[in-house]
């Protein structure tokens, strides 16, 4: 019993702690010996808890969960000593074996050495269709007092002038007289009551508010480096295309798309990391979810338990 | 236009409960049943008017409809309409407040409107994004029904005792149980929620922890309900525990609707509506 109340106490403080490193961020809370303190406490009343309560209790679920938080602490104090991160800045073209070593989340001046080379064969940003956009100005001011999507249904009212998107047309233009006309986008809307129709760039004088109408850039969809894996003597060991969320994993180490430099397409930023605390980790994390599903199987049955 | 279909069905469902309990509590048990069972009618219709909404949101942009903090509010009334389904659809205290928090939640949604289409970020477009994100509001949903079993057992200690409990159903009900199992359901649901995005943090940004507000307000819930459960073991009293388990959904919600507010949330890897 009572290491189930020495765990409600640690519990409390991590939350409690959690609270105070979430309002005030700079006290580098969570880094600080006294909150792995308590962690470590966490996982010494954990197995006080299977030591002094499990030949009593017998259910799968409870042991479960508290032998994943064991699992995940030790996980942890791998990570803690053996994790390495890194960054590599690379261009097109270009093949390294080295990384500028992170610590605490920020790039240092000092390089890692990688146990291979990395070839980056391609980099490319994909971009979301640029998104149809009404700017409204006003008399002496620089910047748009409002804005509206060209979407239809979308209506606001700027300084007394309601503006209706009713969408996005096509209108044919003769750019030189004796040429083939082009299609040019077209944006119809109404500006309190009367059909506006305006050419991208351009703008309109209703009631004293001007009305632009802009193709916004879409944001990017896809960053997408096309990284190669290559051994001491320069033979390919494996390809692959990293975008956000599916990393390249070579030995251990994850490579991850991490920056981009608009002004040169040429400029990929790679994350790495190599965490052998990982396995660990997620492995107590699984077991801490299956604990807690049998846990609700059990609980189905009715009976009250204690 | 469909909001205030979806809100003013809830609403109607909210009065009929509320008519109705108090009609039981007057030990007036058909009209009571008539009522209820309208409001069950309106929470069912709600919900499928609410998955309909979202399946539409997702044909029409071809991406999940979790993008916006309009389109996760409408899910939340979906979830709890459903969770009010699976645990409680005969119990009109619960019914009442069931839908008188979706009738809250969207309320919320009304204000903060928020319709434009995002752009997908990279790093949310992923196959975590969807599990992670039903888990979690499975388990909120649940969250949420200890809240009002907890609220409700302050209310009435000893419902079997009430000369109204036959007729709202309260003769059959051990609230502390009820409580305790809605909690076990949506402290699996949390946890899961938790693992799946420790494991989508880690192909994204190659942290599965980053000690980010969202993060660390999700421990904090998890905490609570992690020391709840060993109270119960421990036989903490009824009373303290539905205290802890009012205190554990408040978390829920400022995990979910308040951390955004924070200043730290600002640059936080989890700001992406607010």
């Amino acid at each position: 019993m009572l290491s189930h109340e020495f765990s409600v106490v640690l519990m409390l403080e991590i939350a409690i702690a959690t609270l105070v490193g979430t309002l005030w961020t700079t006290g580098g809370v969570f880094a600080a010996p006294w909150f792995i303190s308590i962690l470590g406490l966490m996982g010494a009343s954990s197995l006080l808890c299977l030591v002094f309560n499990l030949p009593a209790r017998k259910k799968i679920s409870y042991l479960m969960v508290h032998c994943s938080v064991l699992v995940v602490l030790a996980g942890s104090v791998v990570t803690h000593y053996a994790k390495e991160e890194g960054f590599i800045h690379i261009l097109e073209g270009q093949v390294v074996d080295e990384f500028f070593i992170m610590k605490d989340g920020q790039q240092t001046k000092e390089k890692g050495k990688l146990p291979f080379h990395v070839r980056m064969d391609k980099f490319d940003v994909e971009f979301y269709d640029p998104v149809p956009m009404l700017y409204f100005f006003v008399k002496g001011k620089d910047q748009p007092v409002g804005s509206l999507q060209l979407k239809k249904g979308e209506q606001t009212t700027v300084d007394g002038v309601t503006v209706k998107a009713i969408g996005l047309g096509e209108q044919d233009v003769v750019p030189v007289p004796g040429h083939p006309p082009v299609q040019v986008q077209v944006a119809q809307f109404e500006a309190n009551g009367k059909a506006t129709g305006l050419f991208a760039g351009k703008h309109v004088l209703v009631d004293g508010l001007a009305i632009m109408f802009h193709l916004r850039e879409g944001e990017p969809k896809v960053y997408q480096s096309t990284l190669t894996v290559l051994d001491g003597s320069g033979n390919e060991v494996q390809s692959q295309k990293v975008v956000v969320n599916d990393p390249l994993r070579q030995g251990g180490y994850w490579f991850y798309q991490s920056n981009w430099d608009p002004k040169n397409r040429r400029y990929s930023g790679i994350h790495m990391v190599r965490d052998p605390g990982l396995p660990l980790i997620f492995l107590g994390l699984i077991i801490l979810v299956l604990g807690t599903l049998a846990k609700v199987r059990i609980g189905r049955g009715g009976q009250a338990e204690r | 236009m469909l909001l205030n279909i979806l809100f003013t069905l809830f609403a109607v469902s909210t009065a009929l409960y509320g008519l109705g309990v108090v009609l039981g509590i007057l030990g007036k048990s058909a009209p009571m049943k008539i009522l209820s069972a309208g409001g069950l009618f309106l929470i069912v219709a709600g919900m499928a008017l609410g998955i309909g909404m979202m399946t539409f949101a997702w044909v029409e942009t071809g991406q999940p409809p979790f993008q916006t903090l309009f389109q996760c509010l409408i899910f939340f009334s979906v979830t709890t309409a459903l969770v009010f389904l699976f645990s409680a659809r005969s119990l009109p205290l619960l019914g009442l407040a069931t839908a008188a928090f979706i009738v809250a939640i969207l309320g919320y949604a009304f204000v903060r409107r928020d319709t434009a289409l995002v752009q997908l970020p990279p790093a949310l477009q992923s196959a975590w994004f969807i599990p992670h994100v039903v888990v979690y509001f499975l388990g909120y949903s649940a969250l949420f029904v200890s809240f009002a079993t907890s609220i409700l057992y302050l209310i009435f200690p000893n419902p079997k005792k009430l000369a109204f409990a036959g007729t709202l159903g309260l003769d059959r009900l051990d609230f502390g149980m009820f409580t305790y199992k809605a909690i076990l359901f949506g402290y699996a649901m949390i946890s899961a929620g938790l693992i799946l995005g420790a494991l989508w943090a880690k192909f994204a940004w190659g942290d599965w922890w980053t000690w980010d507000p969202k993060e660390n307000w999700a421990l904090i819930t998890w905490l609570v309900y992690g020391a709840y459960l060993h109270l119960r073991y421990v036989g903490a009293s009824k009373k303290a525990l539905a205290w802890i388990a009012i205190a554990g959904f408040l978390a829920v919600m400022f995990t979910y609707l308040g951390v955004n507010y924070l200043p730290a949330a600002q640059e936080a890897l989890h700001s992406y509506t607010l």
